[in-house]
């Protein structure tokens, strides 16, 4: 599963960078034009977007674990002052936030990490297991599972669209891969603890997302929390893998379903904030009206993410299903449901109707990655589920 | 007997006693400091002399360079923010100095129970490293939950750091250099930004007290009727 999950993310990882360059090269500008003032330099701001994508392919990469240590609190180093590009109070206070609890986050990890390396020399089931849990809380933080996730709608929110497809897409698989190395590591005396900490905490975070995206007023925050709806299922769903083949595959495909249709709607939200110069989902309203390009974007990519077919997610999330307990399975379709529900809620309200307010209009290049990914993403989610449909009957 | 490496974990327990009633940031720096010195001397002290001769190369080396970094390097970085900032102290604590001693002192006596259920003492190089590492971990913890300025976080972050590496020493882990090296490159880093990021809340709120940092968040959804205005931005 482990080497599974890193050739997958070694490829995806790259794909995404590049998505979110290009989107970069046309966001900041427009950005810059309509805040105004007090942003970090282009050049800089490019720096440190190169060396996050590296210190993350160097956390995917690393030979040892106390390396891949180094490296996942290097991504952290690197992406902070990215989230404080405008340099607003928002920022600023979101910043502090991501670097204060993720570092002490990162920090409980190290302290895992040197249990479990203790661990190997006296071959203590009881010493592998606090190791894990300490792994799994700290690399947890840095992944967004509750009840260690605070941090990450305040980043999500406040960071330019780019940063916030980019953190959410591809950081939070990177912390996921970090927690998968453990969990390959255990022996079978630890493994049933570590399996039931990932489904006790996967479904909090299901829980925890789900709750807090109710009455959500903020379209960035909205999305934020889905992330941690879908860090939740991605551990449920790895904690369930051996039990047997179909959630391994499952895991496979929610990573690179979620991670895609995440960047389309970070983007397209970045859009809108550009064109609105607010994130209020009560001002952003009769989008399909005024701009009905990014209405269909918006209400296709949050149609995909909650696992409508023919989205990949739909297939994953019914393999989840199966694969649970039935207690599980019920309980997370139960979340799912009003996690359907609040998205839908927050989709209609800004595509349908009448425009409240007034928006400058967006230059066309702002469209194009979104689209591709949403084509792709569409295409992709036809292919499978056809290909599934064929496999059961 | 009482070993010098005994002694210098009992002064690591005595600073992290210190450190807890500190309220002037400049001794609190200087415990601090001085926790990083004897962090940087451990692996020195603990080294089994008679059975395996003068240590090698790279224990020095880990040795000087943690010593510079966490005894001389990272204090001045923040003694400089302290000045820059002009915040002298630590004036209305979350928990008074006196409980913060107490809960110390208690953390002290739970890391010690600990220590001595995990039956770690065969393994270990002194009994004392783990007991006095896991209080350090705790006293670190409680200057980041515990105090308002955003440096003393700062200082209760590298007190927790300080923890976890005098676990590591304790436990005799041996990483190898390079990754001992980027586990201090990314502690000094992290401090570095986290300078700068002090510098900018100040000119940006004119305070460095971390409760003015409480904008965001989504209290107002549970009470619809006090909706922030941050979402208008």
């Amino acid at each position: 599963m482990e080497s599974a999950i890193k050739q997958l993310l070694v490829i995806l990882t790259p794909l995404l960078f590049v998505a979110n360059l290009v989107q970069s090269f046309f966001y900041l500008p427009e950005a810059d034009r309509r805040e105004g003032g007090g942003h970090m330099p282009h050049w800089f701001y490019y720096t440190l977007l190169f060396l996050f994508f590296g210190a993350m392919m160097f956390a995917l990469l690393a030979s040892s674990l106390p390396f891949m240590w180094v490296a996942v609190e290097l991504t952290t180093l690197v992406s902070a002052p990215l989230i404080a590009y405008h340099r607003d109070k928002g920022s600023l206070e979101a910043m502090w936030k991501y670097l204060l609890i993720c570092s002490i986050g990162i920090a409980l990890a190290l302290f895992g990490t040197m249990l479990v390396l203790h661990a190997q020399s006296t071959g203590s089931a009881r010493w592998y297991m606090a190791g894990f849990a300490f792994v799994l809380a700290g690399y947890g933080t840095k992944m967004g599972l509750a009840p260690f996730h605070t941090w990450l709608p305040d980043a999500h929110s406040e960071a330019p669209a780019p940063v916030s497809a980019l953190l959410s897409g591809a950081l939070l698989n990177c912390s996921f891969f970090a927690i998968v190395r453990f969990r390959e590591m255990m022996p079978d005396a630890a493994a049933p603890f570590c399996d039931n900490a990932m489904l006790a905490l996967g479904i909090l975070s299901v829980a925890v997302g789900s709750v807090f995206m109710v009455r959500q007023t903020d379209f960035k925050r909205l999305l934020a929390y889905s992330s941690v709806e879908h860090m939740g299922l991605i551990i449920v769903l790895f904690s369930l893998c051996p039990s047997g083949r179909l959630a391994g595959l499952a895991l496979l495909a929610h990573i690179v379903a979620h991670s895609l249709t995440k960047t389309l709607l970070f983007q397209t939200a970045g859009n809108l904030l550009l064109a609105f110069r607010t994130r209020a989902v009560s001002v952003v309203q009769g989008l399909g009206v005024s701009m009905k390009g990014h209405a269909m974007l918006w209400m296709a990519g949050l149609i995909l993410i909650c696992g409508m077919p023919p989205s990949v997610l739909f297939l994953s999330e019914l393999a989840l299903v199966f694969s649970a307990s039935v207690w599980g399975s019920a309980t997370i379709l139960a979340l799912l449901f009003v996690v359907f529900a609040a998205m839908m809620k927050v989709g209609l309200s800004m595509t349908m109707g009448r425009p409240i307010a007034s928006h400058e209009p967006l230059p066309k290049r702002l469209v194009v990655m979104p689209a591709i990914l949403l084509v792709v993403l569409i295409l992709a989610g036809i292919y499978i589920c056809a290909c599934a449909a064929l496999e059961i009957s | 007997m009482l070993t010098l490496s005994e002694i210098v974990l009992a002064l690591f327990l005595i600073a992290d006693l210190a450190l807890a009633g500190a309220s002037r940031l400049k001794y609190a720096i200087r415990f601090v400091a001085i926790q990083g010195w004897m962090v940087g001397v451990l692996p020195i002290l603990l080294w089994n002399w008679q059975e395996n001769g003068c240590p090698g190369a790279r224990i020095w080396i880990i040795a000087v360079v943690n010593s510079l970094v966490k005894g001389v390097a990272l204090p001045m970085l923040l003694e400089y923010a302290v000045r820059k900032a002009r915040t002298r102290r630590e004036l209305e604590p979350m928990v008074s100095f006196q409980l913060s001693r107490f809960i110390v002192f208690l953390m002290a006596i739970g890391g010690f129970a600990i220590g001595r259920l995990l039956h770690v003492h065969e393994t270990v190089a002194s009994e004392l490293a783990i007991p006095v590492a896991f209080t350090t971990m705790g006293t670190g913890l409680l200057l980041i939950c515990a105090r308002k300025k955003a440096i003393t976080q700062v200082l209760g972050f590298l007190v927790l750091e300080n923890g976890i590496s005098l676990f590591g020493a304790g436990i005799l882990l041996e990483y190898g250099i390079v990754v001992e090296l980027g586990i201090l490159l990314d502690v000094f880093a992290l401090v570095f930004i986290l300078g700068i990021a002090i510098f900018q809340i100040n000119r940006t709120f004119a305070s460095t007290d971390t409760d003015q940092l409480n904008h965001l968040g989504d209290t107002h959804l549970m009470h619809p009727h006090h909706k922030h205005d941050h979402v208008h931005d």
